[in-house]
């Protein structure tokens, strides 16, 4: 019945997206290629320019303990990182540390292992001496460092991008729905402001006046014809309080006339409230639910009154209006009988200013809504 | 052997408007009226006072057929339906057509049986024709009944004989019947009133609708008119005093003179 109501799921979701993963198909296939070229770039210097294949065996056994374990780790840690929302440069950080900890200390293993296998200096420097443990320990931390630009490239780069692409993806989509939003909101208020309904049974009305008060005819058909030109033709969501009060009174007069010796409306609106602005027929729902929840149901004659004027709150001014109805009264908990407008009316004024507010009180002798919004003129 | 129709001219079914706004009262009176296939026995403006007048156990007003809105705004949005759903079964009930600007109820309704569902705005095409239906529903014309109308005196209502009727007066949107057991209320305009209940009354002033077998005395003073209307002569007697539009003294004086003998003319 109305699209304020009904927010999309997608944007309640969209607070708690996850990032783009780190192991999509696609992303393998990045982190494999980047990996492998990484380590052919290692490789051939050693192969073409060196061709010193003992030297290659303690670097093939370090890459197979190293590189797994290095980007198991870095993985795990950049995972909870984000889980964790750590800071760019403390992930940073944790990262590069635990490489070079993870290569320092697997490029020891390796020396331990291959020593152990191959017997003592079986693994040289490049210079030709047999390493040091010492030695070993700071090429692996640098190996590690390098592993770990490696992996950032790899894995890291490529998620980031796709990351942003989503998220750009999304900011789209959730602008899109924005949009939507405020126009099914602006159709549907346009359509309750002169509903169908309200349109027949005036016409009806009408119909049944021109023979037995031709005067009265006339009289609806003016009124009727400025709520419906003033309707189609106003743009924008604002307008001053003096055409609003203009606009209730036609379609109070409409009322009054229909439900002849039930209804009457009493105006008091102060003459300093003409300029202030406020949402466009901010009032219309209230009066209404006054009418149909209120005054009609009495029993007997009803009464509707409108009050508005300038007061000051906390040394500023604010536009006051009341709108009170003398019947039965209803429970403002129990939306079925505040209707759809209440609510409707409610969220509207909070969207216009967080200072404004909207109170309802509903006793048996009656309900009396009072808003009150900054000064806006 | 087939029967004229027009020889044998069908009862008028009795009907009862059930609806809140008071233009849209007083129009479907005025077509049921302008069809010559109905007539108007009451007019209430709440689903109470239709359950009453449908329920009272004297049955004075024999309604054929009750025209009621789905929607009374001081009893629920589908307070018509209400009515029709709890009443329809009864034993005495009459004929529902349903009246409404709401395209939506159309199915229920005929699920409980209503005859007919008119749309507002209203046309004089369509209830008449809603009528010619009802009198195929109808074959068999029921038998000639009393007449009574209903008026209402605060919550109460009450059911007159038209012929005690004295004067229907408006004042303000406010209509009221004169008879000799008081003042009472009717939810109808004069216009409408002239139309359907008050057929055959004389129209003395914009705001007096006047039964002419009870006028009793004809007074003027200056250039003032007025008229006596009740029960006796003199003032102990119950009566009313209803003015004389200027306007249309002229008529009225000529018209109460022209079916009575004694009085010179002039």
């Amino acid at each position: 019945m109305n699209g304020l109501d009904s927010v999309p799921a997608s944007s309640r979701q969209a607070a708690a997206r996850t990032p783009a993963p780190l192991f999509g198909r696609q992303q393998w296939a990045i982190a494999l290629f980047v990996v492998g070229a990484g380590m052919l770039l290692q490789l051939l210097p050693l192969l073409v320019l060196e061709r010193r294949e003992q030297s290659l065996i303690p670097r093939i056994v370090f890459w197979v303990l190293e590189l797994p374990t290095l980007i198991a780790a870095l993985t795990l840690v950049y995972r909870w990182a984000l889980l964790r929302r750590l800071t760019t440069l403390t992930t940073v950080l944790m990262s590069v540390t635990i490489a070079v900890a993870l290569g320092s200390a697997l490029s020891a293993l390796t020396l331990f292992l291959v020593t152990a296998i191959q017997g003592p200096g079986s693994v040289l420097t490049p210079s030709g001496r047999p390493a040091s443990y010492l030695g070993v320990t700071l090429f692996g931390g640098i190996f590690g460092l390098f592993h770990c630009g490696l992996w950032a490239l790899a894995f890291v780069y490529p998620a980031a991008v796709e990351d942003r692409r989503l998220r750009a993806a999304e900011a789209d989509k959730l602008r899109l729905e924005a949009e939507a939003l405020r126009t099914t909101a602006e159709l549907s208020r346009l359509r309750s402001q002169l509903e169908p309904h309200f349109l027949l049974n005036t016409l009806n009305a009408i119909a049944g006046l021109v023979t037995q008060d031709p005067r009265e005819a006339r009289r609806l058909l003016a009124c009727l014809g400025e709520l419906l030109g003033d309707t189609l033709q106003a743009d924008g969501d604002t307008q001053t309080f003096g055409r609003e009060v203009a606009w209730l009174k036609g379609y109070a007069s409409i009322l009054e006339s229909r439900f002849t010796g039930s209804l009457r409306f009493e105006w008091d609106v102060a003459t300093n409230v003409q300029q202030v602005l406020l949402p466009r027929l901010l009032l219309q729902p209230i009066l209404e639910n006054a009418v149909t929840h209120g005054a009609l149901k009495r029993g007997g004659p009803g009464l509707v009154r409108l009050s508005a004027s300038r007061q000051m709150r906390d040394g500023s001014p604010v536009l006051v209006c009341t709108v009170e109805d003398d019947g039965p009264g209803f429970d403002p908990a129990v939306t079925r009988e505040g209707g759809i407008g209440l609510p409707a009316a409610r969220r509207r004024l909070a969207l216009w200013s967080a200072d404004a507010s909207f109170d309802i009180r509903s006793t048996g002798d009656g309900t009396r809504v009072v808003i009150e919004l900054p000064w806006k003129a | 052997m087939s029967v004229n129709p027009a020889a044998h001219p069908p009862a008028r079914f009795r009907t009862l408007v059930v609806e809140d706004e008071w233009p849209a009262r007083n129009y479907l009176v005025e077509l049921l009226e302008a069809s010559h296939l109905a007539e108007v026995v009451g007019a209430v403006s709440t689903i109470e006072e239709a359950r009453q007048v449908l329920t009272d156990p004297a049955g004075e007003l024999r309604v054929d057929v009750a025209f009621v809105d789905v929607r009374i705004v001081g009893s629920g949005d589908e307070a018509g339906l209400e009515l029709v759903r709890s009443m329809a079964q009864g034993p005495s009930a009459p004929m529902f057509v349903l009246a409404t600007a709401y395209r939506q109820h159309a199915v229920e309704a005929f699920e409980l049986g209503v005859v007919d569902y008119l749309l507002k705005p209203f046309t004089e095409e369509r209830v008449q024709k809603c009528l010619e239906r009802l009198v195929e529903r109808r074959p068999t014309p029921a038998p000639e009944r009393p007449a009574r109308i209903v008026a209402r005196q605060g919550k109460k209502l009450v059911f007159l004989d038209p012929g005690e009727v004295w004067a229907f007066e408006a004042s303000d949107r406010l209509t009221s019947v004169h008879t000799v057991h008081g003042q009472f209320a009717l939810d109808l305009s004069l216009a409408a009133i002239e139309a359907s209940i008050g057929r055959g009354f004389l129209r003395v002033h914009r705001s007096w609708l006047v039964s002419s077998s009870y006028i009793r005395e004809l007074e003027r003073d200056g250039s003032e008119t007025r008229l006596f209307v009740g029960t006796g002569l003199g003032p102990e007697q119950p009566g009313i005093f209803v003015p004389v539009a200027r306007e249309r003294a002229q008529a009225v004086r000529e018209l109460l003179l022209a079916n009575s003998t004694g009085v010179r003319r002039g």
